[in-house]
């Protein structure tokens, strides 16, 4: 079965790229185009994978994380729901805000486990994927 | 021309052909809507808009190959209150000229 990532991006080019790389790399994807979009996604499908904006108009990339980890803990605490994982969803932030500028929020629902910059070359951007997802290089697969 | 033909092949390259020529026309589409935003936010003063539209535009431009308007949109987005006048409304219509003629040209010779 294929794990499922999710793309959130406000910007419709860059959602293209991210989700032709998933599937190259044999994921399903969903996308959002804002951080309110994903969140019903992230509560109710726990994807694998969240490739994350951080700069969007409606809820921006530090707002989506902690509002959702806010809701998780509520849901926890009231054991409404049983199925939410104990595994945290794996975040890749694909954007182009300088790393030096983004402020990761501390959270116990999500682990930030890559960074790709919208303004690398599209061959770097490639490899990235393959490599922080997989681990495997998309070089030459099209 | 050569230039921007080479953006083309080397993104034609790494994705594929029909994805660079859907991303073109998304590109197209977003500009077209972009210009009259640029407008008012400028008429109207309203800096933080235009950088937030500058910031969506800077990564849809450099992901299809338009480096000048995406460099264009960088200014804008850093310093709106400098950069968002007169002289880059007529820029972006001048560089998104030249880029839709070369787009044209490379999609029908793919």
């Amino acid at each position: 079965m294929k794990e499922l990532a999710l793309i959130i991006d406000d910007e419709s080019t860059s959602r293209k790229i991210a989700s032709y790389f998933l599937s190259l790399l044999e994921f399903d994807y969903r996308e959002a185009s804002d951080g309110n979009e994903a969140i019903e996604t992230l509560l109710n499908d726990h994807p694998a994978v969240v490739i994350l904006d951080w700069r969007m108009p409606i809820l921006n990339g530090y707002s989506t994380l902690t509002i959702t980890e806010d809701i998780m803990r509520q849901i926890k605490r009231s054991n409404s729901i049983n199925s939410l994982s104990e595994n945290p969803i794996k975040v890749v932030l694909y954007t182009s805000v300088k790393i030096e500028e983004i402020d990761i929020p501390e959270t116990h629902s999500f682990k930030v486990i890559g960074y790709i910059n919208k303004d690398w070359e599209i061959d770097i951007q490639k490899r990235k994927f393959g490599k922080i997802l997989k681990n495997k290089s998309l070089k030459g697969m099209y | 021309m050569s230039q921007v033909k080479d953006l083309f092949d080397q993104l034609a390259s790494q994705l594929c052909e029909d994805l660079v020529v859907e991303l073109v026309g998304i590109f197209e589409q977003q500009f077209g809507e972009s210009e009259a935003l640029f407008e008012e936010y400028f008429q109207k003063r309203d800096f933080k808009n235009a950088s937030l539209l500058a910031h969506k535009l800077k990564s849809s431009a450099r992901n299809v190959g338009a480096k000048e308007l995406g460099d264009l949109y960088c200014q804008v987005e850093k310093s709106p209150e400098v950069n968002l006048n007169p002289q880059f409304l007529i820029l972006q219509k001048k560089y998104y000229e030249q880029y839709s003629n070369s787009a044209k040209a490379w999609i029908n010779s793919a």
